[in-house]
């Protein structure tokens, strides 16, 4: 516990003359260890607030003073420079007014006076009384003890858990990837069978699919988050079916093709029906007319359902492409939405952290000292 | 002596304007800048009001009631500017000056306290952009008051140099409460080395700095005269239509309204005030009208803009009026 005591904490804010102050106790106060900030994990024994005597403290002193005073419940207030401000009685109190919720110990010190002699008596006299108080009841040691346990807990809490949302990202991103692999291998393997007639049909189906693999996605994402357990954040409030739905339709540019076609369908027609009219002609010259009537159009019967085989082809192709559009287009959508969410999760998680450890320095008591 | 441009600007227009509009004109122009004092608690703020009530009025400027709209704003602050000061300052939507009070009590070491807050001031200005300058606002209250003609601050003062043992305590509180440990200790030499009371007077508002306070506030308060100025021709340009208004429209063309502009202008840009040199006036005159032209052409913000026009358009009246021949476009 020893090492516990031996640091003294001066502290205040910007030309309070806390240097001069903490100088003069090191030239009195041998036994400890005085100092202006604390290092990592040191814990004072008694803190020391310096305010100047030229003005009743502000807010800004007020936050410094309740700084210093969490550390230690042996702290001691002094108005600085008393040899100059001759009106420091007055501010002494205004400030022990300002600062009713503290039950402090005020004193008045010019530790390197201007004028007369230094005066640091009734400081070192406070400081004595208040580090003697605290060896009587060393009941704020344990508190404080109890106060940096608990905040050490929470530490490996907060560690603990932003491991977790790590994995959690990189196991949501990789599910939002296997999501969009199988629908994308689900719409080709469609898309391959697909007849003329069920196109429109198809493409209504994809955004309703690509919608269904969004809300997938959500529910996975809400049970992660439950499953952290942190409190304040929401599945984000973006409506996943109209992100998720394809902003464009697939394109059917063929028109220079579809003259091809019909070009080389119609030649090929032609063909057909010349060959078997002149074949079937000579076979049977009286039926010649007939024949040559009706070997055109079976050509022409020929010629229009390759126009059509070479049309649906061309479509399947096209739904081949907009679909590995739409399917990539969903990927980065989920990953954004992941990444995002776990962005919430962690700030929410930040600002728990801060909210307790401000709520826990606040309630700490404080009032019921001997 | 030459007149001053807002008294030539009346007399120009007592002329040609009834009695209503040079009233109006008259009240606009003399209309005092409104200074409102606030800060930090404890910091002196009623002696500075104190120390200012009586200069400010000598200054064409009037301390503001606490709560009433001002057009100045001053911040009274001791020792250094805490956050909290740091954010009301950042927060003022009017031009602002801060004022270090208790600057006597700065530091008793090395060059003394006024040159200790004089370098603070100068690290704080610098740090904030707000005008900042230091003032024992109790010495400067004294010193209006032993100008005033109060003898029992320089009978004590005398009573100390000849004999300070014998002091009353009701005297030696009255000299602390008065001039506290710094002014006491100038004054009382200055009273040994056998200074009569308007010396002493002079040597406390001179330590007091109250001057350079009053002309950072006469400073800040230019823009408000300069637009308070500009209000003011342009409600008169109302007045210069009709079958009279020939002589007022000539009024607000002429070479008065023009050096009045240019006057107030001068003050905002902060530039030295002009004065017609009558050797090798005429070139200066014009060297100043390009230069301020060129200022309203560069990146400046419209006020400025508009006062680099007005200096330029003033300077050319007085280029002519020096014996300057404009010439014609070839």
């Amino acid at each position: 516990m020893s090492e516990y005591r031996d640091v003294i904490l001066v502290s205040g804010p910007a030309l309070s003359g806390a240097t001069s102050v903490a100088d003069a106790l090191r030239q009195r106060r041998g036994g400890y260890h005085i100092v202006e900030r604390l290092g990592n994990g040191e814990r004072p024994a008694a803190a020391v607030f310096v305010v100047s005597a030229a003005a009743p403290m502000t807010q800004s002193d007020i936050s410094l003073l309740d700084a210093a005073a969490a550390s230690t419940n042996a702290v001691v207030a002094a108005v600085s420079k008393i040899d100059v401000y001759r009106g420091w009685p007055q501010v002494l109190e205004e400030n022990r007014a300002l600062a009713a919720s503290h039950p402090l110990s005020w004193v008045g010190v010019a530790a390197d006076p201007h004028i007369g002699p230094p005066k640091l008596e009734s400081l070192i006299d406070a400081l004595n009384s208040a580090l003697a108080r605290e060896r009587r009841s060393p009941r704020n040691q344990l508190l404080f003890n109890k106060s940096h346990a608990q905040s050490r807990i929470g530490d490996r809490e907060r560690a603990v858990a932003v491991r977790q949302l790590r994995v959690a990202r990189v196991h949501l991103t990789g599910r939002a990837r296997a999501i969009c692999a199988s629908l994308r291998a689900d719409l080709r393997r469609d898309v391959a069978g697909l007849s003329r007639r069920g196109v429109d049909e198809f493409c209504s189906g994809v955004r309703r699919r690509s919608a269904r693999a969004m809300a997938e996605l959500d529910a996975l994402l809400s049970h992660v988050v439950d499953d952290l357990d942190i409190a304040g954040i929401d599945i984000l409030g973006i409506d996943s079916a109209e992100e998720a739905r394809p902003t464009y339709l697939p394109r059917f540019g063929r028109v220079r093709a579809d003259r091809v076609t019909v070009a080389l369908s119609a030649g090929f027609g032609l063909g057909v029906a010349l060959t078997f009219g002149r074949l079937l002609a000579d076979l049977a010259p009286a039926w010649a007319a007939a024949i040559t009537a009706a070997s055109l159009l079976t050509g022409i019967g020929l010629s229009g359902w390759v126009i059509r085989a070479r049309g649906l082809a061309a479509e399947r192709a096209a739904l081949d492409r907009w679909v590995t559009e739409v399917t990539a287009g969903l990927r980065t959508a989920m990953e954004e939405r992941v990444v995002m969410q776990m962005l919430a999760a962690e700030s929410a998680m930040a600002a728990e952290a801060t909210a307790g450890r401000n709520a826990g320095s606040r309630i700490r008591p404080r009032g019921d000292r001997p | 002596m030459p007149q001053h441009p807002y008294a030539a600007l009346l007399g120009a227009g007592a002329a040609v304007l009834d009695d209503s509009a040079l009233e109006r004109l008259t009240a606009d122009l003399g209309a005092p800048v409104l200074v409102a004092v606030n800060g930090r608690v404890g910091a002196g703020l009623d002696t500075v009001r104190r120390a200012l009530r009586g200069s400010l009025r000598a200054a064409g400027a009037l301390l503001a009631g606490p709560g009433a709209p001002a057009d100045v704003t001053v911040y009274v602050f001791v020792e250094t500017l805490t956050p909290d000061d740091e954010a009301l300052l950042a927060g003022v939507d009017r031009p602002c000056v801060a004022v270090l009070n208790k600057a006597d009590l700065t530091c008793f070491r090395g060059e003394g306290p006024l040159v200790a807050a004089t370098a603070r001031c100068r690290e704080l200005q610098r740090r904030t952009g707000v005008p900042t300058r230091p003032l024992a606002a109790l010495l400067a209250v004294a010193a209006a008051r032993a100008t005033a003609g109060e003898r029992s601050l320089v009978d004590a003062l005398h009573t100390v140099v000849a004999c300070p043992a014998p002091l009353a305590p009701g005297m030696r509180e009255g000299l602390l409460a008065e001039l506290d440990l710094f002014g006491t200790a100038i004054a009382a030499a200055a009273v040994g080395r056998g200074a009569d009371a308007p010396a002493v007077a002079a040597l406390l508002h001179q330590a007091s700095g109250i001057s350079a306070v009053l002309e950072e506030i006469d400073r800040a308060g230019a823009p408000i005269r300069y637009r308070r100025l500009i209000g003011a021709l342009a409600r008169l340009a109302d007045l210069a239509v009709g079958p009279r208004g020939a002589g007022v429209a000539e009024f607000l063309a002429g070479d008065a309204v023009a050096l009045a502009r240019m006057a107030a202008a001068l003050d905002v840009v902060g530039a030295a005030a002009t004065t017609v040199d009558p050797v090798g006036g005429s070139v200066t005159h014009l060297r100043r009208a390009v230069h301020w032209r060129r200022y309203a052409q560069g990146p400046v913000s419209a006020l400025h803009r508009r006062c680099g026009t007005d200096i330029s358009r003033g300077a050319l009246r007085l280029w002519l009026q020096a014996g300057g021949v404009a010439e014609a476009m070839p």
